[in-house]
C-alpha cells in the first residue's frame, strides 16, 4: 500500500513531461512549434472531413 | 433533392444524383492523405528548425529564393490556366479553347518542374546534399515530394490532354485531375514560405 501511495506521488512532483520520445524540445521556440503542429495534426484531419460534409450538405439544399 | 429518370429496366425506382462525382470524392479523400504527409512533414520541419542554434546552418548553401518566386509565378499561373480550362470546358466541351488551355497548364507545370530542376542540379553542386545536413535533407524531403506529386499530376494533365484530343473526356476525370492540380499549386506557397524564407 505504502508503495502504491508513493507511486502515485510521482507525477505530482515530478516536472512536465512530453510524449514524443524523438523530438528534441530544448528552447521555447521549439517547444511553441511542437504544441502549433500537434494543434495542426490533431485539427486538420477534422477540418478535412468537415469542409466535405459541409460542401456535401450545402449541395443538397 | 434533384432525382434522375428511373434507369432500371422495367422498374419505376428513382436514382438519387451523386452531389459530388465518384472520382471527385475519391480524389479528396486522396487529397486529405496527403495533405496529412505534407503536415507531418512540416511539423517535423518545424520541430527541427526551431530547436536548431542557427538555421540556415553556418557552412550552408541558401536557397535560391528570387528565382524560385518567379518559378511560384509560372505554377499560379498553370493553376489560372486550369481554372479557365474547367469552365471553358463545361461551357464549350471539346472545344480547341479548351485543349490549348490544358495544354498551357501543363507546359507550364513541365516548366516548373525543369527550373526546380535546374536549381537542385545548381544546390547539389554547391554541397547541399541529403547528407550534407538536417537543412538538406529536409530540403529535399519537402520540396522533393511536392515535385514528385507536380510531376504525377504533369502526367496527369497530359492524360487529360489526350482524352481532350479523343473526344472521351468526362467532365468527372477533368474534375480530379483538376482538384489534384489544384492541390499542387495550393500547396506550394506553403512550403516556399516555410522551406525557403525561413
Amino acid at each position: 500500500m505504502k508503495k502504491v501511495l508513493g507511486l502515485s506521488v510521482i507525477p505530482a512532483i515530478s516536472s512536465e513531461s512530453f510524449a514524443c520520445s524523438v523530438c528534441s524540445v530544448t528552447n521555447e521556440a521549439a517547444r511553441y512549434a511542437y504544441y502549433a503542429t500537434t494543434a495542426l495534426l490533431t485539427l486538420l484531419p477534422l477540418l478535412m472531413i468537415g469542409g466535405v460534409v459541409y460542401y456535401i450538405a450545402r449541395k443538397d439544399r | 433533392m434533384k432525382t434522375l429518370e428511373p434507369t432500371y429496366g422495367g422498374h419505376n425506382r428513382p436514382e438519387r444524383e451523386p452531389r459530388i462525382s465518384n472520382s471527385a470524392l475519391g480524389m479528396v479523400a486522396f487529397i486529405g492523405t496527403e495533405l496529412m504527409f505534407f503536415a507531418a512533414l512540416i511539423s517535423a520541419f518545424l520541430i527541427i528548425s526551431s530547436a536548431a542554434e542557427a538555421w540556415p546552418p553556418e557552412g550552408q548553401p541558401r536557397l535560391p529564393i528570387y528565382v524560385t518566386a518567379l518559378n511560384s509565378l509560372v505554377l499560379f499561373a498553370s493553376g489560372w490556366m486550369m481554372f479557365k480550362a474547367y469552365h471553358s470546358f463545361k461551357a464549350t466541351s471539346f472545344s480547341e479553347e479548351t485543349s490549348k488551355l490544358v495544354r498551357i497548364t501543363m507546359w507550364l507545370g513541365i516548366v516548373f518542374v525543369a527550373v526546380q530542376g535546374i536549381e537542385w542540379i545548381r544546390l547539389l553542386s554547391y554541397g547541399l546534399t541529403m547528407t550534407s545536413s538536417q537543412y538538406g535533407a529536409f530540403f529535399y524531403l519537402i520540396i522533393g515530394t511536392h515535385a514528385v506529386h507536380a510531376i504525377g499530376a504533369v502526367i496527369g494533365l497530359r492524360r487529360l490532354s489526350l482524352k481532350l484530343e479523343k473526344g472521351t473526356l468526362r467532365l468527372e476525370t477533368f474534375q480530379a485531375v483538376q482538384l489534384f492540380w489544384f492541390f499542387v499549386v495550393g500547396v506550394w506557397p506553403i512550403l516556399y514560405v516555410l522551406v525557403y524564407l525561413s
